[in-house]
């Protein structure tokens, strides 16, 4: 399977349509994946997966290493054109007061799907939103995160600590309703 | 807190996570803005190898040149050649063979009468095992040792068959040709038939020994003689000076360029000094054709800056009037919320530096003169180095750093703009015997923009330069 990939993965470095278009199998549902961690709207994630696909496709010679490198690169191009898109906005600043105090994790996440995370990704604000998603999603330094998003790394420390306060907060909650309506 | 379990939970969820998508129309929104496959590389070669042929051609012209036919027979001086030959002078049928008209070894169509060599020569040819004593080039076939066995025909001597003699009316061999008009070329013999036939010098050359007759200063005469026609001078430029690099930057029509973009990046892009640098190799033949192959630097400065104002406006409590004494102390004052607008004024300051390694190879006319001279010449430019470093707008007006590597980089810029055109006008003086000084005037323009097709405006350079500098006088 290993071997599949990589021959396709030599087509498309040659540039091949048929190898391309098999790639785009591939990677458009994990590329999507991703790009789903910032843009909820579908319209919005398919312009964001074919941005990045034209990109992977023209630069692929860039990319020397096999299936694991490739499909780590293609997740950073695709986090990248993800933050293109909120670059133009700026990040509203807040008041950083400590947030609400947590507990144990709840046990309604083991139940909880990819839809509900996302909801619940959702409800918190954009800027917490994206530092939760490229830490620990995606596994940035602060470091980067403050170059990527152009704010400071002591402001990115502190979003995330929001924003895991937030989520758990939510999480709370919502196992809260559950057990209320049993 | 246990938020790294909490975490790894929300991790391992999107692990996995492939949601459906819609391939075929991801497929067909994307295919229009690839890229083909890449034909350019073959086209370089082309040329490349074009340029290079040519000037290989020219080389080996300049250095070989055609020449008497004896004398490109590698083995004449063999120390394997018999020392006997003028003890025993042969007859002259047995030293010569009819002509093959420039086909390797003895021909055997033409017949040959009276001639016994040509057809033990001939068949020699055919028969000798490798490691025999028989040298046979592209034009002369020397045969140093019978080999009884094989031609009990030839006699114990050296026979030599050079192209271009042809029989005498008599069906006799006679040596002329090439060799016998010129009257230094030809040698008095001292044998039977010295009277009649003339020996060329170059069967001394054959023999490996000397000859009292032969005179050395012949071969040089007749070298320069049967010299190329087109005699090369070769040169070494180098030169360096200032250029000026015109800049066009448009929108692309195809794309959907963000209101204000284009005018921002012009805006913010002031073009400042550029300059060339270039090591010429030239060859100059005799009528003045002129072949041009070297190295070319290019670099085109630019100056970004960006400055703007923010205004933030924000209501906060504070202090609305005041009323102090003499000595500064505060008599009364009311608080309240008021308006506060904070003005911010931000500005970005960089320097783009676009710089390009050509390999220009061309043509031209030289005009040689005592003194002075001048030229004109033209041709391709292959670039083989294109880098950009500095800051430009993005397409959200934001300054973004840029550097080769970085992600935005391959957004904008090529690596490599490919083909280019060049064209110049030199003036040069003589300066010493082997040393002139040169000005020239040039322009070159790669055929392709240095952005690349996908991004939405086309950038462009046009560079004027105007170099001075020294040209060596390799050889003449």
């Amino acid at each position: 399977m290993q071997t599949d990939f990589n021959l396709l993965l030599k087509s498309c470095r040659n540039y091949d349509r048929k190898a391309q278009r098999q790639m785009v199998d591939l990677l458009a549902p994990f590329l999507s994946g991703v790009c789903k961690r910032y843009d909820r709207s579908p319209a919005n994630v398919q312009d964001l997966v074919q941005e990045a696909l034209i990109l992977i496709f023209n630069n692929i010679e860039q990319c020397r290493g096999e299936e694991k490198v490739f499909l780590g690169w293609c997740r950073r191009i695709a986090i990248n054109v993800c933050l293109q898109k909120f670059r133009k906005k700026s990040l509203p600043t807040e008041t950083l007061d400590a947030g609400p105090d947590s507990g144990e994790p709840p046990g309604v996440l083991s139940q909880m799907g990819v839809e509900d995370i996302l909801n619940i990704l959702d409800c918190l604000p954009e800027n917490q939103r994206l530092v939760f998603n490229l830490n620990v999603l995606d596994g940035y330094s602060h470091a980067e995160i403050g170059r990527e998003l152009q704010i400071a790394e002591s402001h990115s420390r502190a979003l995330l600590t929001r924003a895991r306060a937030a989520l758990q907060e939510m999480i709370t909650k919502k196992e809260a309703l559950n057990n209320e309506y049993r | 807190m246990n938020t790294d379990n909490f975490e790894d939970r929300i991790k391992e969820t999107f692990e996995g996570y492939r949601p459906d998508t819609d391939n075929d129309a991801i497929w067909e929104n994307i295919e229009p803005h690839l890229k083909k496959k890449k034909k350019r590389r073959g086209i370089i070669f082309f040329f490349w190898g074009l340029g290079l042929g040519l000037l290989l051609l020219f080389l080996y012209r300049t250095t070989c040149g055609p020449e008497s036919p004896g004398t490109s027979v590698p083995s004449a001086a063999s120390p394997e050649m018999p020392e006997s030959r003028n003890a025993h002078p042969a007859p002259e049928e047995n030293r010569t063979s009819p002509p093959d008209n420039g086909r390797s070894g003895i021909s055997a169509n033409r017949p040959a009468p009276e001639n016994k060599i040509s057809k033990a020569a001939s068949d020699l040819k055919a028969a000798t095992p490798k490691g025999s004593r028989s040298h046979s080039t592209g034009t002369a076939v020397v045969a140093t040792e019978p080999l009884p066995a094989l031609a009990p025909n030839l006699e114990p001597e050296t026979a030599v068959a050079p192209t271009g003699i042809e029989p005498d009316a008599n069906g006799k061999t006679a040596t002329r040709a090439r060799w016998s008009p010129a009257p230094f070329l030809t040698m008095p013999e001292t044998g039977p038939l010295a009277s009649q036939h003339a020996r060329p010098p170059v069967m001394n050359k054959f023999a490996g020994r000397e000859d009292e007759n032969f005179h050395p200063d012949d071969s040089q005469k007749r070298k320069k003689q049967k010299r190329s026609p087109l005699p090369l001078e070769h040169n070494l430029t180098v030169q360096t000076g200032p250029a000026f690099a015109a800049r066009r930057l448009t929108a692309r029509k195809d794309a959907i360029v963000p209101s204000g973009y284009l005018d921002g990046r012009k805006r913010t892009e002031q073009p400042l000094e550029s300059f060339t640098a270039g090591i010429f190799y030239s060859a100059i033949t005799q009528n003045g054709l002129l072949i041009r192959a070297g190295l070319d630097y290019r670099q085109a400065n630019e100056r970004f800056h960006l400055a703007y104002t923010e205004k933030k406006t924000q209501q906060i409590n504070g202090i609305l009037t005041q009323t102090v004494d003499d000595s500064g102390n505060i008599l009364n004052q009311t608080s309240g919320p008021k308006t506060v607008t904070v003005t911010t004024e931000y500005s970005y300051k960089d320097f783009n530096r676009y710089r390009y390694v050509n390999l220009p190879l061309g043509l031209g006319y030289r005009h040689r003169g005592e003194k002075n001279r001048w030229e004109l010449a033209g041709g391709i430019d292959i670039n083989l180095f294109f880098r950009t470093g500095g800051t430009i707008l993005n397409r959200y007006l934001e300054p973004n750093p840029l550097s080769f590597g970085f992600f935005y980089y391959d957004e904008v810029f090529r690596r490599n703009t490919g083909l280019g055109a060049w064209t110049s006008c030199a003036y040069s003086r003589k300066l010493k015997d082997r040393l002139w000084w040169q000005v020239s005037a040039n322009f070159q323009a790669p055929f392709k923009p240095v952005t690349r097709p996908d991004y939405e405006l086309i950038q462009r350079y046009f560079h004027f330069g105007l170099t001075g500098g020294v040209v060596f006088l390799i050889e003449n």
